[in-house]
């Protein structure tokens, strides 16, 4: 199943992964296209600082390693996302080496309470969902993390990150428990409750 | 109350931004991840210089353009929150401003700007001085495009209501003289009295061309009263002092024999005479044109008949 970007299907797309394997630009903006959003997305959620630039830097490196890629679109989605994972994980220990400086701006100064309009819109807003989710355990963000943006299998999340497949369903039912807790500890009047339909 | 196990096949609808089947109680849950899936169908981020220098941008663009998240069934099946398409296309809006080039965006600020400028004037609802000058701008556009024939004979009155409070307070002037009374009209204010106080003395020395220097400076009051009457004046028959306008056309035996039958104009317009409203007549029959209509004004003030000026002046069209 393709997540993002436009104009590739199941059937085209071992005809661009050969163009692309044959150095086409044209092929190479496809991948781009349909995959770096899902990419971006996934490097947001593990917390990364520039994750513009480092879906970049995910993509350089995977049309690189192009030429020994074999395999179908989900394989090619399982490689793009190893390579995501490993070059987060890889940013993720640098900053906790040197330690970082975060440039302040008033969106993200938890001091500065938005206006209603703004509190209405991030209600299950992208941003609020991606805060619930950076509150789990490394290991339960990583696999909800793949799972939602990747699209990925458990078995092709098993690989990636290096854990048997039914580690992984326990991570994800966990993660998945987890959340639905934390949504109803902090259930809005627009969520429904089941207490006030009893 | 003890809460359901989210079972392996829930997880995975639950995953794809689903509610599963009888579990209502994960609509919040399935809401929250549809949000965070909805990023993956976004359009992809700007690629670094190092990147963009290996991709097609132009097919890069075309297809962003043309087809955002076409060919992807899971945008399809995923339900979006209109509070959250909302801020997509916001965001989607200032994105293309801001991709816009500099001079672009300077254009299409100064456009709006304007637009909404002439808008507002258009409405009348500018600042006085601002609402002045614009009508001022507006009744020379106008007169430009009459001038190079842009602009029809009988076009609409320039914009601003202008010329209608002028020609009223003319009229409502030679009313006032003709009944003798010494009220002043409030809305009036002093140029037009001082319009009135030109027309009878210029109307004294109409018939014979003894005052030629109160008659040019009434002469040029007057034209430009006028040249910003045009328009209504076509329209004048109807309206209530429209007696007195017709009445002050023509020539000036007619004009006399009309007024003496006429019970509204009275001898306020025979005093008026054909001095201070001719000027006008011959400006309006040359419209546009504004030097035959000043001569025509100036030999009337000197006592010519209006009978040669108007024939003169407008000869063309009607001959």
């Amino acid at each position: 199943m393709t997540i993002a970007g436009a104009g590739l299907r199941g059937d085209t797309f071992p005809t661009v992964l050969l163009a692309a394997q044959a150095g086409a630009s044209w092929a190479l903006s496809d991948l781009w296209l349909q995959f770096a959003p899902a990419v971006h997305g996934f490097l947001k959620s593990k917390g990364s600082a520039e994750p513009e630039d480092l879906t970049s830097d995910v993509f350089l490196a995977v049309f690189d390693q192009l030429g020994s890629f074999h395999g179908d679109e989900a394989a090619f989605r399982s490689f793009v996302f190893t390579i995501a994972y490993r070059r987060v994980v890889d940013e993720l220990r640098k900053r906790a080496r040197r330690g970082t400086t975060v440039e302040w701006t008033p969106d993200t100064d938890p001091r500065c309470t938005g206006s209603a309009e703004d509190e209405a819109f991030d209600r299950i807003g992208e941003e609020r969902a991606r805060a619930l989710i950076e509150e789990l355990p490394v290991d339960q963000r990583n696999v909800l993390s793949l799972r939602i943006f990747g699209d990925l299998t458990i078995e092709q999340i098993a690989e990636v990150v290096g854990k048997r497949p039914g580690a992984v369903k326990a991570l994800q039912r966990r993660g998945l428990e987890a959340l639905r807790r934390k949504l109803e500890a902090t259930r809005t009047p627009a969520a429904s409750s089941r207490d006030s339909a009893k | 109350m003890r809460t359901q196990r989210i079972t392996d096949q829930q997880a995975t609808a639950l995953l794809r931004g689903r509610v599963p089947q009888g579990r209502d109680d994960l609509e919040p849950l399935s809401a929250m991840v549809g949000a965070l899936r909805l990023s993956s169908f976004d359009a992809p981020p700007q690629p670094s210089a190092h990147l963009a220098a290996r991709l097609d941008l132009d097919r890069l663009n075309w297809l962003s353009a043309s087809a955002p998240g076409a060919g992807a069934p899971g945008c399809r099946d995923l339900e979006i929150a209109p509070a959250v398409r909302a801020g997509i296309r916001k965001r989607t809006l200032v994105g293309w401003f801001a991709g816009l080039g500099v001079a672009a965006q300077l254009v299409l600020g100064a456009g709006a700007v304007t637009a909404s400028a002439a808008g507002i004037g258009m409405a009348g609802a500018l600042p006085p001085v601002a609402q002045q000058l614009f009508d001022e701008a507006a009744a020379a556009v106008a007169d430009t495009g009459t001038l190079l024939g842009l602009v029809p004979e009988q076009a609409p009155a320039p914009v601003g209501g202008t010329p209608d409070v002028a020609h009223r307070d003319v009229t409502e002037h030679a009313d006032q003289s003709d009944s003798g009374s010494q009220t002043v009209d409030p809305e009036a204010g002093e140029d037009a009295l001082h319009d009135v106080d030109q027309t009878s003395s210029a109307s004294d020395g109409a018939g014979n061309g003894d005052e030629p220097e109160s008659a040019v400076s009434e002469d040029k009051t007057t034209q430009d009263n006028a040249s910003r009457d045009k328009a209504p004046k076509d329209k004048a028959p109807k309206d209530k002092s429209g007696n007195a306008d017709k009445e002050s056309r023509g020539n000036g035996k007619s004009d006399t024999e009309t007024r003496a039958g006429t019970p509204d104009s009275g001898s306020a317009a025979g005093k008026q005479g054909g001095g201070a409203a001719e000027p006008g007549d011959a400006a309006d029959d040359a419209p546009g044109n504004g030097a035959p209509a000043k001569e025509a004004a100036d030999k009337v003030a000197k006592g010519d008949g209006l009978a040669k000026t108007s024939k003169k002046s407008s000869g063309d069209p009607y001959p």
